[in-house]
């Protein structure tokens, strides 16, 4: 007969492969659907949501799951995960869960269109729509002191958003003062990184990049897509997306950026793939790897040192560079409209806007309708400019039209994250520098996945920082850091 | 309260979800997929086969297809939608879970071991995989029920309502005529050069030519794409997402031929009336019906004289070696009759005799008239009986198809039905449009393809596949149209007496 434990197993087997499916719909309608698939596919994507949510809510996963055992030590973690995940989905109804698919789909196409033609009304209503559907999730989910806990939950376990303030509130004076410093200095001359790039020629040098670093082609592949991400179905099948603009290091640092997300994916065990303890643990930690691999190791000097001349060859345009210019270029400090391509002091200001304007919508201190005008004013505050049209404004991030709110501090998480394990990191491995000028990676993947990758999900996020770094999140290695950095390249 | 026609609508719903997750499965894994990502593929789509066929065969659909059977009104919309979903709900229920799980077992294990066996010429590493996937073929038969022969139930599978005396029959007017026919090409024939369509050309460059011919005739890229897979295919997601892909290749013939093959397909596809995606009536209504538009689209518009007329210009310009080149030359060389080992690829032709003697090994096979272990010398022998020839490989010989390790059997003659309802489709049509040499070497293929359309496309799977021939052409299928076309043309291709 079999247990509850191998009956629990098979019940998740089944959610995983229709999760899967979920998930290579939407990958596909984001990289290589044709229009005229969206219709069938918001419908699909609905009811395969659907499937997934009741089979993993259904009586016979949560009867097995009340009478299973653990037989080895992962199970312990694994019925840990699948509590709670079970804890997050029965809260929801699967009409809501159905629904905000469904929506989900209309609304991605909505936004692009909408972002094409800088048209704000025309996503609106389509956005409010969201908002609703988030607040009642959030309802369901519940809270006790602000709404905007349950939905931060979700993805950052035990995070509230009394915790997000006091982040911010510690990175913020520090980081405006600093680049205030940087304002005073010359400005760094970054416009040769401007052109007219061919687009085979980037795939190529992005692609040999992130091979370099050591994410594995044979288990993953990268595409273009208009906005760069990473998914994934499977430890051994890991996409990457990226795209070409003429600003060079957005292709460069958006396919590091997606590279370090997928890498951390690619080093789950083999053994827990398909099941729920495979992959990141969290997505704070998981913007961790994301923002070392794009910022400490590809924006490093080292970094450079070994691939400028391989950029140069590729890229005649940019052989005026020394090492030393090219380093203060692409990481110049500007104020900019686009969270994506900004430098990583002013980063965490961009998601400080998003924070407050979604717990201004979801209290009901602010309508949708007014939503640019906030944007733009929140802009002009905290980086001193305001946005040309909403299409570089509030119309330029994906995530709302995913629903995907209270998603946005996770990020900045990630930045302070990804200084506090590197510092971690560098007590093992005292010579970074030289394994990065010699183009070595290995020993750095190497620790990444022996001390954070390979555990999957095995911890709480909290424990697991706790154990990576010897400490819970804090902002002092990352101010640290930067500032080491920053007072460096601009001689402060 | 739901009525049992939303219940039925709702759940076939849920069916027609999963058989697209596992079609983009699929596809995404011949196109794209990272090979590390096998593994976690075949679990997947096992998983999502099996929850399709539990809701397939649910007492739930029975249940409420028993009630619109009942109430919809003889002749309607809704009595052809659930005429549709009886014939694929009583299949399925009658396959008990075990034989299908078995069937995708042993058929993803022997899919692999005939990669290997075909490329390194090993036919005994596969005997045993036949063997069973042949039992496996038997069982089902048994289980399907039949009347007459054995084969009926398995080739009504593929081409419902047909029967294997139907396929006989069918061999039985075209074998001589073809035959006789290839041998006077080959004895009579005034000789036809084809060297000028291969060469050592951009294989990026010939899938853009396709795509822009594809285009040009109708295919819709806003709602399907094109790509390059290791083997060609049509698959659809919706009548708005219907994916094509094609061989890369050197040699035009290869390029193009598949591309507008798997374009007739997908145009079936694409014109499905919207109304009806996502329910038992969307799509074609069979694969001969299929077949007889990819082959139609191949051969007898895309190896027409009125057809090079238009684009053999494009391709001249893309390809310079092509300009010395007239349409003539073009026509007689695409057109180009001679004898090979290998199916795919086949003129119009000897194509029907290749799939007579995959048709009758296996009614042989089934009928236990001869063993696995003797299907080369068989295979063989056919081959030189009927096409003059004889494989010097199994690679060239009996491995070199797909179908039979996946459990296709039965599946071979729907291919030769649909060269034969092409043919007499086509004819119809010419009766109707008149000159469709001088539509097609103006390309204008909009009245063909509307007439189409509105002909067979658009009927979707609203009448049963006899019918619908039937309807179109006023007359069930035979071989009349397709014998005099192919004796008018490759007589004066050959300039034969």
């Amino acid at each position: 007969m079999s247990s509850a434990l191998s009956t629990l197993k098979s019940q998740l087997a089944d959610v995983n492969a229709l999760t899967a499916a979920v998930t290579i719909m939407d990958w596909d309608q984001q990289t290589y659907m044709p229009r005229g698939g969206a219709e069938a596919r918001s419908q699909h994507l609905g009811i395969l949501s659907r499937m997934a949510h009741e089979t993993l809510v259904s009586d016979e996963t949560r009867l097995a799951l009340d009478k299973a055992s653990p037989e080895v030590e992962d199970d312990i973690a694994l019925l840990r995960v699948v509590r709670r995940n079970i804890e997050l989905a029965t809260k929801l109804p699967s009409a809501l869960v159905e629904e905000k698919t469904r929506l989900a789909a209309i609304a991605h196409e909505r936004w692009v269109e909408a972002r094409a033609k800088s048209d704000f009304a025309g996503f609106a209503p389509t956005l409010e729509k969201m908002f609703e559907i988030v607040r009642k999730e959030a309802d369901y989910l519940g809270f006790k002191d602000h709404v905007y806990d349950a939905l931060l939950d979700q993805y950052e376990q035990g995070a509230t958003a009394a915790e997000v303030r006091v982040m911010f509130d510690s990175i913020k004076g520090p980081q405006v003062a600093l680049v205030k410093a940087i304002s005073e200095q010359p400005v760094i001359d970054d416009s040769k990184l401007y052109g007219e790039w061919d687009e085979s020629r980037q795939s190529d040098f992005t692609q040999m990049l992130v091979r370099a670093i050591g994410f594995d082609f044979t288990r993953g592949r990268q595409d273009t897509a208009p906005h760069p991400f990473c998914t994934g179905w499977s430890v051994g099948d890991i996409r990457l997306t990226t795209r070409y603009k003429p600003y060079i290091g957005s292709a460069i640092f958006g396919s590091l950026h997606e590279a370090g997300h997928g890498m951390y994916e690619q080093g789950s065990p083999m053994a827990w793939d398909r099941t729920p303890l495979a992959g990141g643990v969290s997505l704070g930690i998981h913007e961790s790897q994301s923002r070392t691999w794009e910022n400490i190791v590809g924006r490093s000097k080292p970094f450079w040192q070994h691939f400028l001349p391989s950029l140069q060859e590729k890229f005649p345009a940019l052989a005026s560079f020394d090492l030393n210019s090219f380093y203060r270029a692409i990481n110049k400090v500007q104020p900019s409209y686009i969270r994506v391509e900004a430098d990583e002091l002013t980063y965490n200001l961009h998601v400080l806007v998003r924070f407050e304007i979604e717990c201004d919508v979801l209290v009901g201190n602010l309508q949708i309708k007014d939503l640019p005008d906030a944007w733009n004013a929140k802009y002009q505050e905290y980086l001193g400019l305001t946005p040309r049209n909403d299409a570089e404004g509030c119309l330029q991030d994906v995530h709302w039209s995913m629903g995907s709110i209270g998603y946005f501090p996770t990020y900045s998480m990630g930045n302070l994250l990804s200084y506090q394990i590197w510092h971690a990191l560098e007590r093992d491995l005292p010579n970074t520098h030289d394994l990065m000028a010699k183009g070595d990676f290995a020993p750095i993947l190497g620790w990444l996945t022996k001390n954070l990758y390979s555990l999957g999900k095995k911890l709480t996020p909290k424990d697991l920082i706790q154990q990576v770094t010897g400490k819970p999140i804090g902002a002092e290695d990352y101010l640290a850091g930067l500032d080491a950095k920053y007072r460096e390249i601009y001689g402060i | 309260m739901a009525t049992a026609y939303e219940d039925l609508l709702r759940i076939y719903s849920d069916f027609n979800t999963l058989e697209s997750a596992i079609s983009l499965m699929n596809w995404d894994r011949q196109v794209l997929m990272p090979s590390g990502g096998a593994s976690a593929r075949t679990a997947h789509t096992e998983i999502l086969n099996r929850k399709a066929h539990a809701l397939i065969t649910s007492d739930e659909l029975a249940n409420a297809l028993v009630v619109v059977e009942h109430e919809a009104e003889p002749g309607s919309e809704i009595a052809a939608l659930a005429s549709a979903l009886r014939r694929e709900v009583d299949i399925e229920r009658k396959l008990p879970s075990e034989l299908v799980d078995r069937k995708a077992r042993v058929s993803s294990d022997a899919y692999e071991v005939w990669k290997v066996a075909k490329a390194t010429n090993d036919f005994p590493k596969l005997a045993p995989y036949y063997d069973e996937l042949f039992d496996i073929a038997r069982e089902t038969a048994e289980l399907l029920g039949y009347k007459d022969h054995i084969y009926d139930a398995l080739i009504n599978l593929y081409e419902p309502g047909s029967s294997c005396a139907d396929a006989q029959a069918m061999f039985e007017s075209i074998k001589a005529p073809i035959v006789d026919l290839v041998r006077r090409i080959k004895e009579e024939g005034s000789p036809v050069d084809d060297s000028p369509l291969s060469g050592q050309w951009d294989k990026e460059l010939l899938r853009k030519l396709a795509e822009q011919t594809v285009q040009t005739i109708g295919f819709d890229f806003g709602r399907g794409r094109l790509n390059i897979a290791p083997n060609a295919f049509c698959m659809n997601l919706s009548c708005g997402d219907v994916r094509m892909t094609t061989r890369a290749s050197d040699h035009i013939k290869g390029i193009v031929s598949s591309s507008l093959h798997e374009m007739g397909h997908a145009l079936y596809e694409q014109n499905s009336p919207k109304k009806w995606d996502r329910t038992p009536l969307a799509g074609g209504v069979s694969l001969a019906v299929h077949e007889s538009q990819s082959r139609l689209w191949e051969n007898i518009i895309g190896r027409s004289r009125g057809f090079w007329t238009r684009f053999l210009p494009d391709f001249q310009s893309a390809l310079p070696t092509l300009r010395d080149l007239s349409v003539d030359d073009y026509y007689r060389a695409v057109n180009k009759v001679e004898p090979e080992f290998v199916r795919v690829g086949a003129d119009e032709l000897t194509y029907n005799l290749h799939i007579l003697i995959r048709f009758e090994l296996e009614v042989e096979i089934l009928t236990k008239s001869i063993r696995i272990v003797d299907l080369p010398d068989a295979w063989n022998a056919k081959y030189s009986a009927y096409m003059g020839i004889s494989p010097p490989t199994n690679t060239l010989g009996c491995l070199q198809d797909v179908h039979w390790s996946r459990g296709a059997v039965g599946y071979f003659p729907t291919y030769a039905m649909g060269n034969l309802i092409g043919a007499q489709i086509w004819t119809c049509l010419q009766g109707e449009l008149g000159d469709t040499n001088a539509l097609m070497a103006n390309g204008d293929f909009k009245p063909i393809l509307e007439w189409l359309v509105d002909k067979v496309y658009s009927k979707a799977k609203l009448h049963k596949p006899k019918e619908l021939v039937k309807q179109i052409t006023g007359r069930s299928m035979e071989a009349s149209d397709w014998l005099s076309y192919a004796t008018r043309k490759y007589a004066e291709i050959y300039s034969l007496g």
